[in-house]
């Protein structure tokens, strides 16, 4: 395996034992108190995942909508300019 | 189909003809009536929200029927037909067969939905479109159940038939020199929704009679008095429903990969990882059924699983945006109507899958399950995404059908309404739920952020219900007085149209 699959597969592997451990907080039995708290985790969470989803959400489609501006037939590079009939001179 | 307007033939005559073109019109005509039937129960539906309080359904069990219906009708009588007929058109001809293997089992499997949805409309059960037991094998009142079962089993049938037709004409009447991995794509997504639907439709066709037996209090699967589990049922029936998302999403695909290199006038940037990500798709989609369920008390180590395994569709799918993102980049991008319903698509799609990934996300799932966010985000995969995509193919299809062209800028007036509807609607779902706001409620606490969002989501809906209506004007005028269309190009983007000839030597 390439050094960076292995950097990469480490990466993956600490950010999923990350989240385990968030979740199971998130989960563990608690005290009337600790339930509050663990409202807020997850709202924090829910809070967290909607900005990364906002995130990816606008670079991906705004790539999309940059891509059909930008190739679009009717933009000034993509028009055809058809050339010069022969013996005009042009 | 484009010899109907050189050479009209009875009504009779493409009604009990076996010949794919004709079973596939069959097929589109039935979705796209059933489309606008089910979208009328929407719209009923979204009138009562409109305020709380009791408006026009009478009362909460004929509300239950209303969306019960709706959603039944919108899936197994919209989206799985409406693929199966533009399969049923493009497969011979993309495979380079003179018809489907067997084009009288093909004439059956069509007939049967008509049965099958009659037995649906008249039943009008409340079940709510899961069927969940207990309710459904107790309380649900027959015979409305019971033809809502037995109408499944026949549209699951029918189902059956048509795709080991599909299996058969792709992998075994494929023209010799047609290599598979040169096959189109959308006939790649054809066959792996086939293959789908015969690994996922006997598990529910088990769970219908399980749940009919139980009915009829000669067993109790399901039955917590008789020592049953209605949790059992969930599990088979999301075993078969889950992969069933994909089975509504993957025809989708395959016609964005038909329509998008076409309108950019580019090739397919990647063929391959097309290929691979529909195989990926279509393995995935067993591996997360039970994420639908996590709120009914799995143990941590289960959920954790399907959480990962509806997780792993995410890679898988984003290969498929790239590509056509990929495929769009450096081409010459021509913005016929067939195209704007595939960009909307695209986008959607997006924003639908974080949805999704909110829901299966444990901690959120809590927040979410049961509540109106759970339908936005399932509408903006199915209305967003696949009926946006099937609308476009509907419109990129109908020169080829009919051999006249639609009106464009009335298909472009169509476009702009439903994709801004679809957003107005779905997103405010998915807030609606974030307030508290539970689904599948005939009534609703009159607070002011809900009034005022189901007014809005209301309001998103019948403005995609006028957008449809003036499709079906469109289409039903331009079929009989639409300009002839140019057969090889008829929408000038300087590539070949399909083998539209192919009728003719067959007559």
């Amino acid at each position: 395996m390439q050094p960076k699959n292995v950097i990469l597969l480490g990466v993956l592997a600490l950010m999923s034992i990350f989240s385990l451990n968030f979740l199971i907080q998130a989960f563990a039995e608690t005290t009337p108190e600790g339930y509050v708290i663990r409202q807020e985790l997850v709202w924090g969470l829910f809070y967290e995942m909607m900005v990364a989803a906002f995130i990816v959400g606008a670079v991906v489609n705004g790539i999309v909508i940059y891509v059909i501006w930008r190739y679009r037939e009717s933009h000034k590079r993509n028009r055809i300019v058809e050339p010069p009939a022969e013996g005009t001179g042009a | 189909m484009v010899l109907e307007v050189k050479k009209p033939r009875p009504l009779w005559e493409i009604i009990f003809s076996t010949h794919h073109t004709d079973i596939g019109l069959l097929y589109i005509i039935f979705s796209v009536t059933f489309l606008m039937m089910g979208g009328a129960l929407a719209l009923a539906i979204r009138a009562e929200l409109f305020l709380p309080g009791q408006q026009i359904i009478p009362d909460p069990a004929t509300f239950h029927r209303f969306f019960t219906v709706h959603g039944t009708t919108m899936l197994f009588l919209w989206a799985i037909p409406f693929a199966a007929g533009i399969g049923n058109y493009l497969i011979p001809i993309l495979v380079r067969y003179k018809d489907m293997a067997w084009p009288k089992l093909n004439a059956v499997a069509f007939w049967m939905l008509p049965v099958g949805a009659g037995m649906v409309w008249l039943g009008f059960a409340d079940l709510g479109w899961t069927a969940y037991p207990p309710y459904s094998i107790i309380r649900a009142p027959g015979p409305a159940a019971e033809l809502w079962i037995f109408g499944l089993k026949i549209l699951g049938l029918s189902s059956i038939l048509g795709s080991i037709n599909f299996v058969v004409t792709i992998l075994r009447c494929k023209h010799p020199d047609l290599p598979i991995m040169k096959m189109s794509l959308f006939a790649w997504s054809i066959l792996a929704i086939s293959f789908m639907q015969l690994v996922a439709i006997p598990t529910f066709a088990a769970a219908l009679i399980m749940t009919y037996t139980d009915r009829l209090g000669i067993s109790g699967f399901f039955n917590p008095a008789l020592g049953g589990d209605p949790i059992a049922y969930q599990h088979l029936f999301w075993f078969t429903f889950h992969p069933e998302v994909y089975i509504f999403l993957l025809p989708g695909v395959g016609m964005l990969y038909e329509m998008i290199p076409k309108f950019s006038r580019k090739p397919i940037y990647s063929y391959q990882s097309g290929v691979i990500a529909f195989m990926l798709l279509s393995t995935i989609g067993f591996a997360s059924w039970a994420h639908h369920m996590l709120a009914v008390g799995m143990s941590f180590t289960e959920k954790t699983v399907f959480m990962v395994g509806t997780l792993a569709a995410v890679p898988a799918s984003a290969m498929h945006v790239f590509n056509w993102i990929a495929t769009m980049w450096g081409g010459r991008i021509k913005f016929a109507a067939p195209m704007l319903f595939g960009i909307g698509a695209i986008l959607l799609f997006f924003a639908s899958g974080a949805g999704g990934v909110v829901n299966t996300a444990l901690p959120l799932d809590f927040i979410t399950h049961d509540s109106y966010w759970v339908v936005g985000h399932f509408h903006l995969i199915l209305m967003g995404t696949v009926s946006l995509t099937f609308t476009g193919f509907l419109y990129y299809m109908f020169p080829l059908i009919t051999g006249r062209m639609y009106n464009e800028k009335l298909a472009k007036i169509h476009f702009v309404a439903a994709f801004t509807g679809i957003i107005v609607v779905f997103m405010t779902q998915h807030l609606l739920g974030l307030y508290g706001m539970p689904r599948r409620y005939f009534d609703y606490v009159p607070l002011e952020e809900w009034i005022m969002m189901n007014q809005i989501a209301s309001t998103g809906a019948w403005v995609v219900g006028a957008s449809y209506l003036l499709m079906i004007y469109n289409l039903l005028r331009s079929s009989a007085k639409g300009v002839f269309a140019n057969m090889r190009d008829p929408f000038n983007i300087g590539e070949i149209y399909y083998d539209y000839r192919r009728r003719e030597p067959i007559h």
